[in-house]
């Protein structure tokens, strides 16, 4: 057996679906695929898509994990076991490192901005990094857990920004952020 | 009637069940229809796609910069228009939106311009067109009086409500969100509610599972109904790319490049009369690094095809009657332009262009970034400034 959903949508014809005529076993594969490919990718929504602008920028001489940005709860159907997050990153000054984190919640984050603290997260959340060590712009991608209790059954799920400079003279930005569910 | 949907998404795997063929006890392959079940789980897996696949229509986040202060505006503490956006509206499932929004009370950190006033509270409107009517309205007037808050989200207020959108028209439709003088929203997210009680009698696309009959082939009625339901969900349920909106930029527009908050700004006096990437003026050309946002398009065009069409739209203005004003969205692809013709006389709108193509053979996580979207603004002697812009991907 197998169910497909890298193939794209194609009509299904109705040519052989008049009424009480016996069908083609093509007609239900056909559909059944369409439903895994719209699911997985044409009809999937983006958890968040932020153009940066002004960018978005890690904090001055600080080298503690800070946070930049809280967001609000977005649904996500069932089905799903990870996010595919993609950052458009600079380091703007200094010649360290700028790690950005996403975390991801079952729950809103309620803890301190100026030096994150996974304990106000859920018991369940993941936290994933892109480090950012170019003075040029750069695009990259990554992977993120979804916390285990929206796996089962899809539900709201609470994301956390945050960046940690390597030293007090390195800083960075970011210009866009994109988190699209997956399956992995 | 209603009709049962079952939150869990499964693989819909019908191979075994829609074989048109069976061998007898004589070892002959003899044709069949495929059995009855086949219907029964494909018009299930249909109604689970169309009550659990809500569309995220708008984001807007307010980052932590600049050593923890966060860049209110000023004029967040009057009762005006704040956040521009627009949708789609084709889509049957989405009769409701949920607001969700994260905010603080008005003293925060360091000392800023509006203290808390007694009584301040936030409510969201929407309306329905650019500055046109009340048509949703989010009010669960939290009120604050006096409070200081220092370095703790625990300060922070998370509330969502719903707001109704009413009936489908296949109309794009114009949303304003104001903040009525309370508190400072850091996110907002708007996303549809999933239509998980599908009802006839609201119009939601649906299949009746109870049309596939045991023990008699499998008949077009059912076939037919599953059909629809899947086109109609396909080619209509479509992400929206990418959106942006400045805060309070319509009322307090800035001119000057390369803008902020109020707007993305272009000015032929400082950025000449190139083409200028809107997020960094120093890049005049697309590449795979240069700043954009990532469409997710892998494997999302029709058939045989690649193109995943995307419609841009823009909400902006400039500064002078004549000469080009224009934006530029731009993939490995292909690229669309539109020119802002509004200059403060006649009624500000959206404009809107075609022929942005993403391209479903790229991967989502791919390197080369070819789906990224890199957005170019370009003036021809004057000023522009652009308040809002979404892209939403099509059918076609």
């Amino acid at each position: 057996m197998a169910s497909h959903s890298d193939r794209q949508y194609q009509p299904v014809s109705n040519t052989e679906t008049g009424t009480d005529d016996a069908l083609s076993v093509r007609v239900y594969t056909e559909m059944a695929d369409a439903l895994n490919n719209a699911h997985f990718h044409s009809s999937c929504h983006k958890v968040r898509s932020a153009v940066c602008f002004p960018a978005w920028s890690s904090w001055d001489a600080y080298t503690s994990e800070h946070v930049i940005a809280v967001f609000s709860p977005v649904s996500i159907p069932d089905g799903f076991s990870d996010l595919l997050w993609t950052i458009g990153h600079q380091r703007t000054s200094g010649a360290g490192s700028i790690v950005w984190s996403l975390k991801s919640s079952a729950k809103r984050y309620t803890g301190t901005i100026e030096v994150f603290n996974g304990a106000y997260l859920s018991t369940d959340a993941w936290t994933n990094s892109i480090t950012s060590t170019a003075d040029a712009h750069e695009v990259e991608h990554s992977t993120l857990n979804l916390p285990a209790s929206l796996i089962a059954g899809g539900g709201d799920v609470h994301m956390v920004l945050t960046a940690q400079n390597s030293n007090g003279s390195t800083r960075g930005h970011i210009t866009s952020l994109d988190v699209k569910p997956v399956l992995s | 009637m209603r009709f049962h949907v079952n939150p869990y998404w499964v693989n819909t795997d019908i191979e075994a069940l829609a074989m048109n063929w069976v061998v007898d006890q004589d070892g002959i392959d003899r044709r069949q229809g495929c059995r009855a079940q086949a219907g029964t789980v494909m018009a299930q897996a249909a109604n689970n796609f169309a009550g659990t696949h809500p569309r995220s229509l708008f984001w807007f986040t307010l980052p932590f910069l600049a050593n923890g202060a966060c860049d209110w505006p000023a004029h967040t503490n009057a009762s005006v228009d704040m956040l521009e956006f627009l949708w789609d509206r084709t889509y049957k499932q989405g009769r409701e939106a949920t607001l969700s929004t994260i905010s603080m009370p008005r003293k925060f950190v360091n000392a800023i311009a509006n203290p808390p006033g007694v009584n301040s509270f936030l409510e969201l409107d929407w309306s329905g067109t650019y500055g046109g009517a009340l048509h949703g309205h989010a009010n669960t007037q939290i009120y604050a009086a006096g409070m200081d808050s220092a370095n703790y989200f625990t300060d922070s207020y998370g509330f969502s409500d719903a707001v109704n959108i009413g009936n489908p028209t296949g109309l794009v439709e114009f949303g304003t969100i104001i903040n009525h003088a309370g508190f400072h929203v850091v996110d907002l997210a708007i996303q549809e509610d999933a239509a998980i009680g599908l009802d006839d009698a609201l119009n939601h696309t649906h299949a009746d599972p109870t049309l596939a009959k045991p023990g008699r082939f499998v008949l077009a009625d059912i076939a037919e109904q599953v059909r629809v339901a899947v086109h109609e969900l396909r080619s209509t349920n479509l992400p929206v790319v990418f959106c942006w909106s400045s805060m309070g930029g319509v009322a307090n527009p800035d001119w000057a490049s390369p803008g902020s908050l109020r707007g993305m700004a272009v000015n032929a006096a400082v950025d000449g009369t190139n083409w200028v990437n809107l997020l960094d003026h120093t890049i005049s050309a697309r590449n795979s690094a240069t700043p954009g946002t990532t469409g997710y398009a892998q494997y999302a065009a029709l058939g045989l095809n690649t193109a995943v069409p995307v419609t841009c739209y823009v909400l902006g203005q400039r500064a002078v009657s004549s000469g080009d004003a224009q934006v530029r969205f731009e993939t490995e692809w292909s690229n669309a332009t539109v020119d802002l013709t509004y200059n403060g006389t006649g009624t500000l709108g959206w404009v809107g262009c075609t022929g942005l193509l993403m391209n479903s053979a790229t991967r989502d996580d791919d390197t080369d970034n070819g789906n990224k979207i890199d957005f170019f603004g370009h003036t021809d002697g004057c000023a522009m400034t652009i308040y809002a812009m979404v892209g939403i991907t099509q059918y076609g």
